[in-house]
């Protein structure tokens, strides 16, 4: 009786007002050699991969990865004058300027066992600068973002928890509605859109960066269903994340560089 | 009954065993069908060895299991010192049964203890959309025997 009154007050201090992070802090080290002990079979699988490579393979790989890079700096260069033509424009509107975000590169390390929580444990924490709130993209899309830093990891709420919502717009004609998850890895809904909205099936979602937590312009889903019904005030629209939100390995941080500013936050996040 | 306990070691690496199974990634299918390892391990050092394995230690073990996870600190705490509870007051019948028997207590044991953490994680915010999460009481029961029998031959030879 005494243990339930202490656990549940324990727990109400902990949601509410979060005065045993320190304390989880320091056990969620000393529980680390649990993670650890996951992620061995893979580190030994890629060690032992890269250790029987020949000549001929790294070779070949390397060939290739160059080529890519030639391809991606030419696009990036491209993608240098559009934005500096861009900026020209924006600053005849009076409107603000678009700048680069830097990226950090993490590694996932854990999932959140809870089959209604959508949660990764990542291994970058405070020490690099990580930041509750942070934007968390892979590859294709945006994946979601920074709820909880400790150290040296921190912890990732997906787009597809049922608890989560990111402000977006549709890619083609800039219809903006706020997009749901759904507590299904592979369904995100676009709420209160009106049967009348123009939105079709194949439609690219990008965040609109209303709201100030997500930078505008990243791809988050593209709709996959759109149902009319007339009984219902409101369209049924599914989409399908862009992001692998269940098969990454790797997650990209972004570090949001204010106008004008080349300060820590941007250097640390350019550091590997 | 005063002997002192000297499975010390044993028992902590029965539980990290175990968390490394409760955190281990799984399919989105298939994870509310992940057996509470935890909760298993624990009815086994609260069933054989009740002098030195009771609530307050099944409390601290739940303290940890809340760090593991990242639920609300306290919630599994809780839930496993109610299992403690449980298994005290049911000892020396439970203890007698047969171990299928021994299953079908802590699939309701277990269940028990889900129901209480998803009503409690609904009182925080985060609630359950289904009934599936249930399904992880069968799934425990199941391996129970498993457990029970692995252990008992380490545990005594040990």
């Amino acid at each position: 009786m005494v243990l339930a009154v202490i656990s549940l007050g324990l727990a109400g201090l902990d949601v509410r007002y979060g005065i045993f992070d320190s304390f989880k802090d320091t056990v969620g080290t000393g529980l680390a050699p649990v993670y650890w002990t996951l992620n061995a079979p893979e580190r030994l699988m890629d060690w032992g991969r890269d250790s029987v490579r020949t000549d001929g393979d790294l070779l070949a790989e390397n060939q290739e990865l160059k080529t890519r890079l030639l391809v991606l700096e030419a696009k990036t260069l491209k993608m240098a004058s559009l934005t500096t033509e861009v900026n020209r424009l924006q600053e005849l509107l009076n409107a603000s300027t678009i700048v680069d975000d830097s990226v950090l590169v993490a590694e996932i390390i854990g999932v959140n066992p809870d089959p209604y929580l959508h949660e990764l444990i990542i291994n970058k924490g405070s020490q690099v600068g990580v930041y509750v709130g942070q934007p968390v993209l892979d590859s294709s899309g945006l994946m979601g973002q920074i709820t909880s830093v400790q150290h040296n990891r921190s912890r990732a709420l997906l787009i597809s928890d049922s608890s989560h919502a990111v402000p977006v717009q549709v890619l083609r004609n800039g219809v903006r509605g706020v997009l749901v998850g759904s507590g299904s890895l592979d369904r995100l809904l676009l709420v209160n859109m009106p049967g009348t909205a123009d939105i079709k099936g194949g439609d690219m979602l990008v965040s609109s960066g209303l709201g100030g937590r997500f930078p505008a312009g990243y791809p988050v889903a593209e709709v996959s269903h759109v149902g009319l019904d007339p009984g219902k005030p409101f369209a049924d629209i599914v989409a399908k994340p862009l992001a692998a939100l269940n098969r990454s390995r790797h997650v990209l941080l972004v570090f949001r560089r204010q106008e004008g500013e080349t300060g820590a936050a941007a250097e640390a996040g350019e550091s590997p | 009954m005063t002997q002192s306990f000297h499975h010390s070691f044993f028992f902590i690496f029965s539980l990290g065993l175990a968390a490394v199974l409760t955190v281990m990634p799984l399919p989105e299918a298939y994870m509310v069908f992940r057996p509470e390892w935890i909760a298993a391990i624990m009815f086994f050092w609260t069933l054989r060895y009740p002098q030195h394995i009771g609530q307050i230690i099944s409390w601290m073990v739940g303290i940890v299991w809340d760090v593991l996870v990242n639920s609300p600190l306290g919630l599994h705490a809780l839930t496993l010192s109610i299992q403690a509870y449980l298994v005290a007051i049911t000892l020396q019948r439970v203890q007698m049964y047969p171990v299928v028997q021994q299953s079908l207590v802590v699939f309701m044991l277990v269940g028990i203890q889900l129901m209480v953490y998803r009503w409690l994680m609904a009182i925080f915010d985060m609630p359950a959309i289904d009934l599936e999460f249930l399904w992880a009481a069968l799934t425990t029961a199941l391996v129970w025997p498993l457990v029970s029998v692995v252990m008992h031959r380490i545990a005594y030879d040990g």
